[in-house]
């Protein structure tokens, strides 16, 4: 801003008459002052509506001890002292854990003996399963084999009584031809 | 009165009942024709002859004529035994092939036998039947097609003698 006017007495209103009729009168006509001016006054006005705190009477220096950290706070930014507080803490549950907790009675011959019989009845059930599929197949081929033999065996017996029959009527010509030759 | 009726009805019926009895074919002009048979059947293929199965048979019968029957296998193959169990579809096929060719040769010879058996059977009445049937034999692995079980042919002895030849006689002829 080059206009020399003092803007912000006018604002907090500490200029005398006469100056303010003159802030008045440049403001109507320069632009920048009447922006600056209108920025002032919304300043004013954000200030005026914040609400007036009191200012602490008592006056204290760094080297209080009123600023010193806290213990807790000394140690929370210590990583030493984090890192030891950890591991004292670990070492103190496995400690309690050992104590307090103690490990469930197990069985092991009862266990054992439970996991034997389970693991028998399961391989006893897969046996049978393996057997009756065993014998269901079995049985399947034995008909067939049975049936197949069955039909060869009648077809050898047709056979064979039909070769019977050839050769009896071979023979009963021959027969026939042997004593019609003797006869004469 | 009614015994002499009876009487002459008993003198009337003597001569035919003796006449009746005696057949027009005896049994031994059958049995000639029977060996005949045999062996025209037989030396149908000198080189590789047909087997005739069992004895040619034949009957005359009074006022239908002479008949004769007979069975051959056209083509003898391989039999099946322990050493030869199975047969080959080759050899299938040859016996049938064999079979086939021979149908036309085992008919003309049919045709041949009835002409010989009219002229030989003197004593047939013309106007009855001269017949032949011819059995062939198959074994049961035997391809069949096209093949009969059994030819019969028959024509009255008249036609028989009529004709010149055999192929040109009219002969009735059957296949099964």
């Amino acid at each position: 801003m080059s206009c020399e006017l003092d803007l912000t007495g006018y604002v907090v209103d500490e200029l005398a008459k006469r100056e303010r009729g003159v802030v008045e009168d440049h403001v109507r006509g320069c632009q920048s002052c009447r922006e600056e001016l209108d920025r002032l006054n919304l300043t004013r006005s954000a200030l005026a509506s914040l609400e007036d705190e009191e200012i602490p009477r008592r006056i204290a220096f760094v080297s209080d001890r009123v600023f010193e950290p806290r213990w807790w706070q000394t140690m929370w930014h210590s990583g030493p002292v984090m890192g030891f507080a950890s591991a004292a803490l670990l070492a103190a549950a496995i400690l309690a854990h050992a104590f307090v907790v103690h490990p469930m009675a197990v069985d092991t011959a009862q266990v054992e003996k439970r996991i034997e019989s389970q693991l028998n009845a399961r391989v006893q059930a897969a046996v049978n399963e393996a057997q009756a599929r065993q014998s269901a197949e079995f049985a399947k081929v034995l008909d067939a084999t049975e049936h197949r033999f069955e039909t060869q065996r009648q077809a050898d017996l047709a056979n064979f009584l039909q070769a019977d029959e050839y050769r009896q009527k071979q023979m009963a010509r021959l027969e026939v031809a042997s004593n019609e030759a003797s006869g004469q | 009165m009614r015994i002499a009726v009876v009487a002459l009805l008993l003198f009337c019926t003597l001569p035919g009942g003796s006449m009746a009895d005696s057949p027009k074919v005896n049994r031994a002009m059958i049995e000639g024709m029977q060996h005949s048979l045999d062996n025209k059947l037989s030396n149908l293929w000198p080189q590789d002859p047909a087997e005739v199965l069992g004895v040619s048979q034949g009957t005359y019968i009074q006022g239908y004529g002479a008949i004769f029957l007979g069975e051959v296998n056209l083509a003898p193959a391989t039999r099946l035994s322990p050493f030869h169990p199975t047969v080959s579809a080759d050899e299938v096929r040859r016996t049938h092939d064999k079979k086939m060719q021979r149908m036309a040769g085992i008919r003309s010879a049919m045709r041949a036998m009835l002409v010989d058996s009219a002229r030989s059977l003197d004593s047939l009445p013309a106007d009855e039947q001269v017949a032949v049937g011819l059995s062939l034999f198959y074994w049961k692995w035997e391809n069949r097609d096209g093949l009969p079980s059994q030819i019969v042919m028959h024509a009255p002895r008249k036609v028989l003698l009529q004709s010149a030849g055999a192929e040109q006689a009219s002969i009735a002829s059957e296949e099964f």
